[in-house]
């Protein structure tokens, strides 16, 4: 943490101040949809969620697009939690809101999305 | 008044695996190479590296709007704003109607009319080092 001089802040508390350094990273919560009965979401595993989100990347952004690094941070049941780089912030957002699979009629809903993890703490 | 601006890239295709390469690089195309085929290439070329996004921000505004297949050479005219994704594509071209190629982007101009001097100032080099080479075989 890096403490510097806040020229605002200091009106409040003169003898302290500090700034936060800017998280690089952009955190999503997310749940698996499923329009399929037969289909259960919980048994579906982290291989086929990522091969989803490279698939939905490769659509939308090509093959540069699905080279973004993408982690899975959390998965639980059919909620889950990503991590990426804040310039992938915006490409990620689109290519999952709009990801369908017509064959298994499985969509993935983005709940929220944050520079900071501790803001899921409900999850 | 909002001024929609362009950037007209002039670009040569080169056939590096043609025993004529090494000689002369111009190497001539073929009449089987049109401006409508190489238009669907790069659109195609757009398409799979930048996906419907990049297609997208680009097609609207691609053309080409000259291409010799004598000299392989043509001047492509794309979107200010998205002109490096055009470039990139063309860069990634790897092969066409069968032939390996490697399409090089020689000058970036903001008009047509720098496009095509720079065409006209690149063809006269090459006539020059065509006579040259002429000469040395000659010999």
């Amino acid at each position: 943490m890096k403490f510097v001089f806040n020229s605002t802040f200091s009106l409040f508390h003169p003898h302290s101040s500090y700034s936060m350094l800017k998280s690089e990273k952009s955190y999503f919560y997310g749940k698996i949809l499923s329009s399929n009965p037969e289909l259960n979401v919980t048994s579906i595993d982290d291989v086929t969620l990522r091969h989803w989100i490279t698939i939905a990347l490769d659509q939308e952004f090509g093959v540069f697009g699905s080279a973004a690094a993408v982690e899975i941070l959390h998965r639980d049941k059919e909620t889950f939690i990503l991590s990426c780089h804040k310039n992938d912030q915006a490409k990620l957002w689109s290519c999952l809101g709009s990801f369908i699979n017509q064959k298994e009629g499985v969509r993935l809903q983005i709940i929220q999305v944050s520079n900071f993890l501790s803001s899921f703490a409900f999850a | 008044m909002v001024r929609f601006k362009s950037r007209y890239l002039l670009f040569e295709i080169l056939y590096p695996e043609h025993k004529q390469f090494h000689e002369i690089p111009a190497v001539p195309s073929g009449n089987q190479l049109t401006s409508s085929l190489l238009s669907k290439q790069i659109r195609a070329a757009v398409h799979e590296n930048f996906g419907d996004h990049g297609l997208g921000s680009v097609q609207s505004n691609l053309s080409i709007k000259y291409f010799s297949p004598r000299t392989s050479t043509g001047i492509l005219r794309v979107a200010r704003q998205h002109y490096r994704i055009a470039w990139a594509a063309l860069t990634l071209i790897h092969e066409l109607l069968g032939q390996k190629v490697v399409i090089r982007v020689v000058r970036t101009a903001g008009t047509i009319k720098r496009a095509e001097m720079a065409a006209i100032e690149r063809n006269a080099s090459d006539i020059r080092l065509l006579s040259i080479h002429d000469e040395v075989e000659e010999i």
